[in-house]
């Protein structure tokens, strides 16, 4: 059965394609370095505007307003300047009622773009523009220790990596966080309240990694200032062995955390990277693999969610389970101690 | 490479690429009659990581390859066309799909009731995400509609508005509008607008966006006063749904070749089935209710007298359609339906969890309940959204609250027909649905459906054939009465004379759910008689009548808990009714 493939590694090449979703303009150029969030493109994606109806204003018809319109597409306006008027014994104008820039004439009408917040694209990742994508990106090339995770708030940052899960399994506490660790990427383990977060964010820290969440404070998360990045899921599941071990050996390195939401359909998914300088050895990482003895995978949800291990081997007929579903499973050895049958469908390859 | 030639034979090969899985389905003629023979699954690979739906197609076609012994594939990985003696090959091939991102849409109308309505049905009809809405007579100023245009930033444009005899200048005004604001759109290589309006414009209208658009035309959606067809539109919309999708998905367009140019949107081909059992059940005093309950997406077709009312909800469903469920409905409405102590915070994690892995099973009897607690909810509001565009004339209960008579019900989707027990699945169905009156429940525990549909243009035998045979499970027939009762008081009288002629009868109590022995497959006449008022669509309240029944599954379930369905408000007589409700179907 083939199966995506989540990222957790010590040392991993890795590429990312950054693209806006519409066209844009692009800021960097193939062999430059970036930082996480640099901006490498940016895109007008959330203007407002305000129609001018200049034939209701000058009170003409709306196929004379035209010789009336005293501006041009493009045109810059200040709020109050004249956009149209009509002379004679009464004379009318319609001023613009905000500074602004015209857009559209169109049958009496003046629209005018009063508003244009810029969409920024951020790198996302500290490396190197290996490409750059016409009008939409650019391809970012890196190496480093990587760990994939499954739920993001949408932010971007960098910072020194502090740990304070200790073990796999810890619970994140308000009371450890101080001004101390103000700048720097927090690794905890489950966190369920939500004043941790809050607190997180009178701190300044620059990000945090947490195993574990309880989908409730997803509301608080998301209204963070940083970028919060679950490993594992939510409710109440350890950081797995592999994922702590190797966070836990780069502490007080820098690390990336890009909290994007993952998106399957396009393949972009919340990420930590702690670069490092790329080995001869490492090769590219594989994003598909089948399931198969030997083969290192996770377990994505309960019993044994966020676990690792290896397939000892697949099942030849469907296995029941407790629920009453049969289903094709797989003998694991979990990296934890033990073994257990996991459905086909309840694991993912882990390179 | 596969020709397009017309098959003549009579095997068939059915495709569906889903959100999550890829699908092979074999059916061939087996001593005379057409049959579903097996199914191949693999992970759908359309997106990332891999980018490519053949891969996944390929990967279901070897799987079938193995659990049918049959050869369907050559060693370039190319179709065997045209069965032959050694078990290889197929005849004909078809195709599905639903995979992939919604188009971001927009509705442009005259009026809001009467075009944009009949735009937004249009829309409703496929994978399309509403982002905007657009009418001379709806709220907001010109520059806000604009705005919100911009920021949808649509994939398609349906447009509709003013009748053929009608005025012109209004609905030009309109486009005229909407120009201004396609033209402050960021440049979009494959927009797409679907012009359904008043036909003496359509000239007029092609001019002035092709510029910034393709423009399709199609005949009026209101072309007369009081007159409503979508049907042109929704064929239109469902190319144009399926061109976007090789844009995005390129691995489909083997697909299509493999099936003839024939690759058609999963949900149109399984409305098609539910309007071809209108035909064939034909009675004008209820519906043809089908349900799909997928992994992105829901669809809903109703066929009323032949007129198929198909509502594709994308963004609900069981993976990560359940985000829709959770913005929707409360904690509470889910949880009512798991017989064990649970709390809101783990039902809450666990659907974000499937969320992010939607093809996970759950393992423990817990995770069960909770996900089936889910299926139920995932219908109930697909289903009170469909109804919303129910036709206004239909025939259905008195009281408020419930569901018009529907008879069959067809129900399909990977949650109901994967069920452990069929106790489980017609559960579901009956809490979730809350079918009224008298009905019978057919679960598609293949999830066949959608792909007879696609076959029907092919072979109008087949899908026939496979329908009548044991692939469709008939769960039961149902008789719920509708209408107010004490409880525990008796609300049915029922007499069940069998084919050898043993009589039996029955006091049906308020609030309780039996199933009446009846052998799978028996035919019985069954008098039923309701009380205190209530309504099974037998002609209006009290009325009774003579039925000619057939067994199911479960035989005949009387279903008296009340419609609308109210479970106690104590947590502890809750689980102990869901346990007794499900008891008694069992025992």
């Amino acid at each position: 059965m083939l199966t995506t493939t989540t990222h957790i590694s010590r040392m991993a090449l890795i590429r990312r394609r950054r693209t806006l979703p519409v066209d844009g303009i692009v800021l960097v150029r193939a062999g430059q370095k970036v930082a996480p969030t640099d901006v490498i493109a940016q895109a007008e994606l959330n203007r407002q505007h305000l129609a001018l109806d200049i034939a209701t204003g000058l009170g003409v018809p709306p196929e004379k307003a035209a010789r009336h319109i005293q501006r041009k597409v493009g045109d810059e306006v200040s709020e109050g300047a004249i956009i149209a008027s009509r002379g004679g014994m009464a004379t009318r104008v319609v001023r613009a009622p905000h500074q602004g820039r015209v857009v559209s004439i169109r049958n009496g009408k003046v629209l005018l773009e009063v508003s244009n917040q810029p969409y920024l694209l951020k790198a996302g990742l500290p490396g190197k523009v290996v490409e750059t994508i016409p009008d939409r990106g650019a391809v970012i090339g890196a190496s480093g220790a990587w760990v994939q995770g499954v739920w993001g708030n949408g932010r971007v940052n960098y910072g020194v990596l502090h740990v304070l899960a200790e073990e796999a399994g810890h619970e994140f506490q308000a009371y450890e966080l101080d001004m101390s660790l103000r700048g720097m990427v927090m690794l905890a383990g489950h966190c369920g309240d939500p004043e941790v977060l809050e607190k997180a964010a009178e701190v300044q820290v620059r990000g945090l990694i947490l195993g574990s969440m309880d989908s409730k404070l997803i509301p608080v998360a998301k209204g963070m200032p940083y970028p919060v990045v679950v490993v594992e899921g939510f409710g109440q599941m350890s950081l797995s062995a592999r994922a702590h071990m190797i966070l836990k050996d780069n502490q007080a390195r820098e690390v990336a955390v890009n909290a994007e939401k993952w998106d399957r359909f396009a393949g972009h998914r919340p990420e930590v990277i702690v670069p490092l300088p790329a080995t001869d050895s490492i090769s590219e990482p594989r994003e598909a693999a089948q399931l198969a003895p030997r083969q290192r995978v996770r377990v994505v949800c309960a019993p044994h969610g966020g676990e690792t291990g290896v397939i000892i081997e697949l099942m030849p007929e469907l296995v029941s389970f407790s629920s009453g579903l049969r289903a094709r499973a797989a003998d694991i050895r979990l990296d934890g101690g033990g073994s257990a049958l996991i459905p086909l469908a309840n694991l993912e390859v882990v390179d | 490479m596969v020709s397009a030639e017309e098959p003549r034979g009579e095997s068939i090969l059915a495709v569906d690429v889903g959100s999550v899985n890829t699908r092979a389905l074999l059916f061939d003629i087996v001593e005379g009659r057409y049959r579903f023979l097996a199914g191949g699954q693999a992970r759908t690979t359309a997106g990332a990581p891999i980018d490519d739906s053949r891969e996944g197609m390929r990967l279901a076609v070897k799987e079938l390859e193995t659990i049918a012994v049959r050869e369907l594939l050559n060693e370039e990985g190319q179709l065997l066309r045209g069965s032959s003696q050694d078990n290889t090959g197929v005849d004909g091939v078809v195709a599905t799909f639903s995979a992939g991102k919604p188009l971001r849409a927009v509705a442009v109308g005259l009026q809001e009731q009467i075009s944009l309505a009949a735009a937004r049905r249009v829309l409703d009809s496929n994978y399309t995400k509403l982002g905007a809405t657009f009418s001379l007579n709806g709220s907001g100023e010109i520059a806000e509609k604009i705005d919100a245009i911009l920021r949808c930033r649509p994939d398609l444009i349906v447009i509709a508005g003013g009748t053929d005899d009608g005025a012109t200048k209004t609905p030009l005004k309109l486009i005229d509008s909407l120009g201004m604001a396609l033209q402050l759109l960021p440049p979009h290589h494959n927009l797409q607008v679907l012009f359904a309006g008043n036909q003496k414009i359509a000239t007029e209208v092609t001019q002035a966006l092709e510029i910034m658009a393709a423009v399709h035309r199609t005949a009026n959606l209101v072309p007369r006063v009081g007159v409503v067809q979508i049907d042109p539109a929704v064929r239109k919309l469902s190319d144009i749904v399926r061109q976007a999708a090789f844009l995005v998905m390129p691995g489909l367009k083997e697909l299509d070749a493999w099936s003839g140019d024939r690759l058609q949107p999963t949900a149109r081909a399984f409305g098609r089935v539910i309007r071809f059992l209108s035909r064939v059940y034909d009675d004008p005093g209820k519906g043809i209710l089908g349900i799909d309950v997928g992994a992105s997406n829901t669809a809903v077709a109703t066929a009323f007298d032949e007129d198929l009312r198909l509502k594709v909800t994308p963004g609900l469903g069981m993976g990560e359609g359940l985000a829709g469920l959770l913005r929707t409905v409360d904690l509470r409405q889910i949880t009512r339906w798991v017989a064990e102590e649970v709390s809101e915070d783990y039902v809450r994690d666990y659907i974000h969890n499937k969320i992010i892995f939607p093809a996970s099973l759950p393992v423990t009897p817990l995770d069960l309940a909770v996900e089936q607690a889910l299926a139920r909810e995932v219908m109930r509001l697909a289903l009170w959204q469909a109804a919303r565009d129910f036709p206004a004339d239909i025939a259905r209960p008195a009281h408020a609250h419930t569901q018009p008579w529907f008879e069959p019900l067809l129900v399909s989707g990977a949650t109901l027909a994967g069920a452990p027990t069929l106790a489980q699945s017609l559960m579901m169905v009956l809490d979730g649905l809350e079918p009224a009156g008298i009905t019978r429940v057919i679960l598609d525990k293949n999830s066949l459906t959608a792909a007879l549909g696609a076959v029907a243009a092919l072979n109008p035998m087949l899908p026939v054939q496979v329908l009548e045979s044991n692939t469709f499970i008939h769960l039961g027939y149902v008789i719920a009465p509708v209408g107010s009762a004490r409880p525990g008081s008796p609300l049915l009288r029922l007499k069940v004379v069998h084919q050898d002629g043993r009589e039996r009868s029955y006091s049906v109590d308020e609030g309780s759910l039996q199933a009446i022995p009846l052998g799978h497959n028996q035919t019985a006449r069954v008098h039923v008689q309701p009380l205190q008022g209530t309504d099974v669509g037998l002609g209006g309240p009290g009325k009774g009548g003579w039925l000619r029944v057939i067994g199911g599954a479960f035989g005949l379930v009387v279903d008296a808990r009340g419609r609308p369905l109210r479970l106690p408000s104590d947590d502890e007589q809750r689980r102990d009714t869901l346990k007794k409700w499900y008891w008694s179907l069992t025992h």
